[in-house]
């Protein structure tokens, strides 16, 4: 079986960088016999000057001799890691004047920007491959709201991991190489530094606030890329907490140090708030690595069992917080979008220092946790098992379209629905919601705390650039101000509006409970319990 | 209590492996000596205090500048950062054991200032790390002349940089004879001590999980040569790719790959050597991991099986991967030159390979001070021949013996955590700094002197200026001076003149000058008031005139200065 990919490139801040998984192309190679050659195809800008891996049976074309390629080798399948257009794709296969299917796994963040009209242009032959099931229930969302058969090519296939490849040194060896303390308690949190794609920090960062007070001996490892330079802002708000002691920030760090971290780690933690990275792959190499996780992950799917193999934590949210957004929604780039959704969303930080206290002060909780994780992705996520249900779809496929060559690929005449997953809007429905609780009513009593007092004081928000302009300062300040004293969220909401002069206050209540779940993210306000 | 002092540029440069960054591009072994010395000192050291005076600098460093330089977790109290300019009252307050200079073997400003102002006699210690630079004889001529003590030494990393030392020396003496008829000795002392290794750094590790890690054959016998790729001024690696294959025609081809890892940012040296390994038939078993990040490097050295260093070159002073190889459980195969010889022990550690030279250098040297350095150690190194049988045969024997192997990678690790871990290192260097310490203080201090390596910039620039003020100068206050003190208080000055303003005196002397005073009466007034010398105080009153916070009496200056309103044009 012959099979080829493009190797896309993504935009980060300042720079164009490659997005493509060696590691599943070396796997394939190594646990499919079936699978004989692996073509990667650059794309004609490709940038910067490109060093690849030597894999055996890999060869590297220029996009620019697709069609000569094709005249002399027929592919069995073609394979898309998720960063190209679909209808790329479909014209990548036209000019082949060939059939072959078309896999491609969707990232998390394709649903929140892809118009769900772009996979109708797939054949029946074709699938998406999801790497969790969650994914697929959107997928189910999207069917009954446009009305397409979507959910049919929708496979679920976990990521692989190399479980070997992950130790390559010893717990005190690496924290020695990384000049980490020995007696520490280290808690690793390895994610993109940036609230568009990894996931708002200054939550996780606030509870160290409070856990540094009972435990003198820990120490939180930010490390991940730093694409968007985000790591300046988070240093920043690390001095500004006089946590540096405490929290050290890792950007960039290389591929060995990478390892060495997750060696010289206790426990791992992942509170994401974006859909657009779940932190999927971190979890599972802290998982492969017998770390104890803390990680929202994916509400009741996902990696995680609770208290089997790793803790949840919740996500919060509030639906209608958003519907003031709704309006202006697709009209904000791509990049914003996930952040606008993500500044809704509380990580219960109650919670965070609930189970990263239980993991600190208990020994012996860490290694079972830390042992059945292991288990766990040996039984479920190694690269022959993973492989295997790659071969698999794909034989399967290859069946399928044997019996539709003859006809046209339906979907190019198929009427097209323009209808997106989320992009128009985001509504009460929305898949977004789906593993999210909901338990902040209008009923819910908040309460100001040692932070918000302070920064009632000071007036100085420590918050990222981008975020100036959705969360308006007044706003902020009047919130902490009125939960001065316990409160509930409605309280709050009609205090705001006894402020203006304004008929129709639908989109202003939405925008205030949007700043008020906000200052609970930030822990400037908390649900105090009583309702 | 027990000081350890030292003069240190506060830059980052003392962090050590992985994160930031990460690269190994411009990776000098000197640099890295200097901050394992330091680091190992603070770590091993019983001093009570380590005193860092920092050149350059003219604030303190700020809360967790000194952890970040360091790359310490907690704050470390017994470090101090001192401005330079606190030298002088810092030294006569506190008993310093020694001084010690870890970049490099030039002393020579610190003996200066030494035997400027210290109350006591101080040893001071630097250390050699590369001395093949032409330009050094400068330096080196300096030590002769600036004041070395019997209880000063150069440290040379070994013996045979004790004979280069001693050469060097022997030959400027010789010159100042022969020339001038000087007759000048090197007075202070010559000792060696080598480098250290970070034997927790680099230590054996799972073979296989590393090998997987980097991608490398988990079968074959791995040879590993690690450094800065560049034939100028480290070694000739393609000597090593034709001892390669020879080794490899002796033994089943797959048997064994190369792997060639380092920093190649500079010369672009790795083209050559692929280019040199495909003429050879060899380029699939030559593998070259070029700009590697620092972390790596302790990795690819647990993950190999021999490592290869065939030094040719005159810069390469003493071999620290060397050392690192044998510290990570491998023999080492080296040429037979400068320290190698003497820290691989032949036939127990790792193999030495002979190495050839005859004089053939004169025109090299009519060149060498208008020659770029690179190019004279090229220019020597490409005659220099490090015997390529015999590295094939030591290669040969260690690629099919896995015996021998095995138990010269043992003998290798024992013979560096019993020699050169850098905690028997720092001992030798307390033990250095205590000797000289006890020769010092058999001896009286020598007579203060001005040396000729003190500039004297007024006397020597003075006449620049249109006319001297003279202490008889009369000066007071300018009514500008008045509007500046309503605009806010002190004139703002530079932020490197914190180390020479006072905010305090400057008002007294504004204070007291509304009428006119002479310069020798505020002299005389501040200096007792303030406790310091007259020189401060007529600084700051020069900076005052400079200003036109003070403004002086044109008839009590010997030279009437230019002025503009006496020229016809105004008339």
């Amino acid at each position: 079986m012959k099979v080829a990919s493009l190797y896309p490139f993504m935009r980060g801040k300042e720079v164009l960088y490659p997005v493509f998984y060696w590691n599943f192309v070396r796997a394939l190679l190594r646990h499919a016999e079936e699978i004989t050659e692996f073509h990667v195809f650059l794309p004609l800008d490709s940038y910067p000057p490109l060093r690849f891996p030597e894999i055996s049976n890999v060869y590297v074309h220029n996009i620019i001799k697709l069609e000569e390629f094709f005249q002399e080798k027929p592919i069995d399948v073609w394979h898309d890691f998720g960063y190209t257009d679909v209808s790329h794709l479909t014209h990548i296969r036209r000019l082949s004047r060939q059939y072959f299917p078309i896999t491609i796994a969707i990232p998390p963040w394709r649903l929140v920007l892809d118009p769900i009209e772009i996979y109708s242009e797939l054949a029946d032959y074709d699938a998406l491959i999801c790497s969790k099931s969650s994914i697929l229930s959107s997928f189910c969302i999207a069917d009954r709201r446009s009305e397409q058969d979507l959910v049919s090519k929708v496979v679920t296939i976990p990521p692989g991991i190399d479980i070997t490849k992950s130790h390559i040194s010893d717990k005190s060896d690496a924290r020695y190489l990384l000049n980490l303390p020995e007696e520490d308690i280290i808690i690793l949190c390895e994610t993109d530094f940036s609230v568009y794609k990894g996931g708002d920090l200054f939550p996780l960062i606030h509870t160290f606030d409070t856990l540094t007070q009972k435990h003198g001996n820990i120490r939180l490892i930010l490390s991940g890329p730093d694409v968007y330079r985000y790591a300046e802002q988070i240093q920043n708000r690390i001095y500004a907490s006089s946590l540096s002691r405490h929290i050290l920030l890792r950007p960039n760090v290389t591929e060995s140090a990478q390892s060495l971290l997750f060696s010289a780690a206790d426990i791992f933690i992942s509170p994401s708030d974006t859909i657009h990275c779940d932190n999927q792959m971190q979890i599972l190499r802290a998982m492969s690595n017998s770390l104890p996780t803390i990680a929202t992950d994916d509400g009741e799917e996902g990696l995680i069992e609770h208290n089997k193999n790793g803790l949840k934590l919740k996500r919060i949210c509030k639906p209608s917080s958003y519907d003031s957004l709704n309006s202006y929604f697709p009209l904000v780039s791509d990049e914003v979008k996930p952040l606008i959704l993500s500044q809704g969303i509380v990580i219960d930080t109650k919670q965070v220092i609930e189970y990263l206290t239980l993991l600190i002060e208990d020994a012996n909780l860490r290694q079972t946790l830390g042992e059945a994780a292991y288990h766990y992705v040996l039984a479920n996520h190694q690269w022959s098992i993973i492989v295997e249900k790659y071969v698999s779809l794909w034989r399967t496929l290859c069946n399928k379209m044997g019996s539709a060559v003859n006809e046209s690929i339906a979907s190019e005449n198929r009427e097209r629905n323009h209808f997106s997953l989320l992009s128009d809007s985001i509504t009460n429905d929305n898949f977004f919601f789906l593993n999210m609780s909901q338990d902040i009513k209008d009923n819910t009593v908040l309460q100001l705390t040692a932070s918000g007092a302070t920064l009632l004081e000071t007036k100085h928000i420590i918050s990222y650039d981008v975020l100036k302009d959705i969360i308006y300062r007044p706003i902020v300040f009047k919130i902490l101000n009125l939960a001065r004293s316990a409160t509930t969220m409605s309280e709050i909401v009609n205090a705001l509006l006894r402020l203006v002069d304004q008929d129709n206050t639908d989109s202003l209540v939405s925008n205030i409970n949007y700043h008020i779940m906000w200052c609970i993210k930030q822990g400037l306000i908390t649900r105090s319990g009583k309702e | 209590m027990r000081v350890f002092g030292s003069f240190l540029p506060l830059e980052r440069n003392l962090s050590d492996f992985g994160y930031r960054g990460g690269s190994s591009k411009g990776i000098y072994g000197a640099g890295v000596a200097t901050t394992q010395f330091l680091k190992n000192l603070l770590r091993y050291g019983d001093f009570n205090e380590y005193h860092f005076f920092n050149q350059g600098r003219y604030k303190q460093p700020e809360e967790g500048e000194i952890e970040a330089n360091f790359d310490l977790m907690e704050a470390d109290t017994r470090i101090k950062m001192w401005k330079l300019e606190d030298f002088g009252r810092i030294v006569q307050e506190t008993d310093y054991l020694a001084f010690h200079r870890p970049q490099g073997p030039n002393i020579a400003p610190m003996l200066y200032l030494r035997n400027q102002v210290s109350p006591v006699n101080i040893p001071i210690t630097g250390v050699t790390h590369t001395i093949s630079y032409q330009s050094q004889l400068a330096s080196f001529l300096t030590l002769l002349l600036i004041g070395i003590q019997p209880w000063d030494s150069i440290v040379c990393l070994e013996q045979p940089a004790v004979r280069v030392m001693k050469n060097h020396f022997s030959h400027l003496q010789n010159c100042l004879f022969q020339e001038f008829g000087f007759n000048i000795e090197y007075k202070g002392r010559l000792d060696s001590i080598p480098l250290g290794v970070d034997t927790q750094t680099y230590r054996p590790r799972d073979k296989m999980a590393l090998r997987q890690h980097f991608g490398l054959p988990l079968d074959k016998v791995i040879l590993l040569w690690v450094g800065r790729f560049s034939h100028y001024d480290k070694m000739d690696l393609q000597p090593l790719l034709i001892a390669f294959k020879k080794a490899l025609q002796k033994c089943d081809e797959d048997r064994s790959v190369l792997v060639l890892a380092g920093d190649d940012s500079r010369h672009n040296y790795t083209e050559k050597l692929i280019a040199y390994a495909s003429r050879l038939g060899i380029q699939e078993q030559v593998m070259i991991l070029k700009n590697r990040p620092r972390i790596d490097f302790p990795l690819l050295y647990s993950s190999a099986d021999v490592f290869l260093s065939p030094s040719d070159n005159v810069q390469e002073t003493f071999g620290q991967t060397v050392l690192e190889g044998m510290s990570s459980g491998i023999p080492v195969v080296c040429s037979d030159w400068e320290g190698y010889s003497i820290s691989v022990v032949h036939g127990k550690t790792g193999f030495h390979i002979p190495t050839y030279w005859m004089e053939c250098d004169g025109t090299i040297c009519d060149h060498a001070p208008l020659s770029p350095f690179r190019l004279n150690h090229l220019y020597l190194s490409q005659s220099v021949c490090v015997d390529v049988e015999q590295m094939s045969e030591a290669l040969f024997l260690l690629i099919s013996k896995d015996d021998l192997r095995a138990k010269m990678g043992h003998q290798a690790r024992k013979h560096i955590l019993s020699t050169y871990d850098w905690k028997i290192i720092i001992r030798r260097y307390i033990e250095l700094w205590e000797e000289l310490k006890n020769i010092a203080s058999l001896h009286s201090r020598p007579p203060q002197q001005f040396s000729w390596f003190r500039p004297t910039y007024f006397r020597t620039f003075q006449h620049y200026a249109t006319t001297t003020i003279h202490p008889t100068t009369k000066v007071r206050k300018t009514n500008f001076s008045l509007n500046n003190a309503d605009s806010g208080g002190t004139n703002p000055w530079y932020e490197e003149m914190d180390n020479k303003l006072q905010s305090e005196i400057i008002d007294a002397i504004l204070h007291l000058s509304k009428d006119w005073t002479t310069v020798a009466e505020l002299e005389a007034e501040f200096s007792q008031m303030f406790q310091t010398t007259t020189e401060i105080v007529r600084y700051h009153i020069l900076y005052l005139l400079k200003y036109y916070l003070l403004e002086f009496d044109v008839d009590t200056v010997e030279k009437v200065a230019k002025d503009l309103r006496n020229l016809s044009i105004y008339k």
